[in-house]
């Protein structure tokens, strides 16, 4: 009821509504001469008295934000102060465009501040509140306008909060808008969604061969083989190296320099090995290549280093360092 | 050919720290026995080892920083000395982190494959699905480096 009855007198009251928020707006200038050029200079508030409706395309952050009221009445100088707060009907296109999330986040931020003070509202309160607003207001931008914000606009309305007079803040939803709580989970839900997918990008680069793969499933089974087959090839490799015998001249330093010399060469290799096959086919690649070199051997699936296969192998196959060598070098360049 | 060294430029760069490391432990290794017998079970227990110390070296080289290192970290402590007491508090521990990171909204269309992956990776079971791609990007990173720096060993020595 309480918030029935402000939004209704919103529509009515809207000429005297703006002419009440020039008054609000002067206490308010301090305020944002307080912040930094994050948001405007103070400079820009008041040289934007007499502009029109400039668009926005403007330098400062929130052109958005500054310009997102304009057209609405006489005094829409007041429309910085309170861009998160006023709104008219005449100017919804353009605040669709807009920051719609930041504005119905804010705008839910001052719905619960109405909310806890309906009617101690003082002047002193509203100033609060809307440097409260604006600090919150600029984290959000900062954290999140740089991501796909645009698509956010356009499928969001925007919910503006309004300064009507200078002892409330009220929200009024639009037209079909869902309620906060639904609009915030959905806006999380995005976010997450838009994390996940970024990251699967950055998989994708890591992964060779990931381009052609489009579907998300399709590339978490990619980054899950190749996950494997590199764990594989470190067994295999430290199996190499502990049947290796080494060399009397155990010169770490001498190791380090030969060891370092050529980093992506050797990456190339493995990428190609790992390539053509699929899990299953890749299994069955590796042992078959193990069996023409080495003496007929089982070597069970995934079980390849197990103990018990080891002992299988025992009888029969010399793991000498000749052969591994063999072994390595007809994986690395098939 | 050049003999440009690049991780000389950069002394503490993952690849650096996991070499020295490795190499360290590798000549630890080869230092307490003799390598004259060239029994298969010698060689098994000494792979076992060398298994054992390049993912050491590998998470020490990482810290603390991931959680990936970390869950290796303690997988690595708690291995040998099987005191049932570590084991039963960390499983409560893992339970009760899996329950409530995996959400039904995390699962967006992920299911099976999400949870072949937090096998693979160290200490993924306790992770939403974002921040184990994020764990599972930089561990992809590492596994590289380990296998080419192992590779160059094995390279040297078995010319």
């Amino acid at each position: 009821m309480n918030r029935a009855l402000p939004e209704m007198l919103q529509w009515q009251q809207q000429q005297s509504y703006f002419s009440e928020l020039s008054g609000v707006f002067p206490s308010q200038t301090s305020h944002l001469l307080a912040f930094d050029g994050g948001f405007m200079s103070g400079d820009s508030v008041v040289t934007r008295e007499v502009k029109p409706h400039i668009g926005l395309e403007t330098p400062s952050p929130w052109p958005e934000l500054g310009f997102e009221f304009e057209p609405c009445g006489p005094s829409y100088t007041v429309n910085y102060a309170i861009s998160r707060t006023s709104s008219c009907p005449p100017a919804v296109p353009a605040a669709e465009l807009v920051s719609g999330k930041m504005g119905s986040a804010v705008g839910s931020e001052s719905f619960k501040k109405r909310k806890a003070d309906k009617l101690q509202n003082s002047k002193a309160a509203v100033e609060d509140d809307s440097t409260k607003k604006i600090k919150v207001y600029e984290e959000e931008g900062e954290s999140k306008i740089t991501g796909p914000s645009t698509s956010k606009h356009k499928k969001e309305n925007s919910k503006v909060s309004d300064v009507r007079k200078p002892d409330y803040i009220h929200v009024r939803a639009r037209r079909g808008q869902a309620t906060d709580s639904h609009s915030l989970a959905e806006r999380v839900r995005i976010y997450i969604r838009e994390k996940i997918s970024e990251r699967m990008k950055y998989l994708q680069d890591l992964v060779p061969g990931c381009n052609k793969i489009t579907g998300k499933a399709g590339m978490l089974d990619e980054i899950i083989n190749y996950v494997q087959s590199l764990q594989r090839q470190v067994e295999f490799l430290s199996m190499k190296l502990a049947a290796v015998n080494p060399r009397l001249d155990f010169n770490i330093d001498n190791i380090f320099t030969k060891v370092e010399e050529f980093p992506s060469v050797q990456a190339v290799a493995n990428p190609i090995h790992y390539l053509h096959f699929n899990p299953v086919q890749e299994l069955v690649s590796e042992t078959a290549l193990r069996r023409t070199i080495s003496a007929p051997v089982t070597i069970p699936d995934g079980s390849f280093l197990d103990s018990s296969c080891f002992t299988q192998i025992q009888p029969s196959a010399t793991w000498d360092g000749v052969e591994l060598q063999n072994l390595y070098n007809i994986g690395r360049f098939h | 050919m050049n003999k440009y060294n690049p991780d000389r430029m950069n002394p503490s760069s993952l690849r650096s720290r996991f070499t020295t490391r490795f190499l360290r432990n590798l000549s630890k290794i080869h230092a307490q026995k003799p390598s004259s017998s060239s029994s298969p079970a010698e060689i098994f227990r000494r792979y076992r080892r060398i298994k054992v110390a390049a993912d050491k070296s590998m998470a020490y080289s990482v810290r603390s920083r991931r959680t990936w290192s970390r869950a290796m970290l303690w997988k690595l402590r708690t291995r040998p000395c099987s005191t049932s007491i570590r084991k039963t508090r960390h499983e409560k521990q893992n339970k009760n982190r899996t329950t409530t990171a995996t959400t039904g909204e995390d699962r967006v269309g992920f299911g099976v494959e999400a949870d072949e992956l937090r096998e693979l990776v160290p200490g993924g079971e306790a992770m939403d699905l974002c921040n184990l791609l994020h764990e599972t990007a930089h561990y992809i990173k590492c596994l590289t480096t380990q296998v080419q720096v192992m590779k160059k060993i094995a390279d040297f020595y078995s010319p």
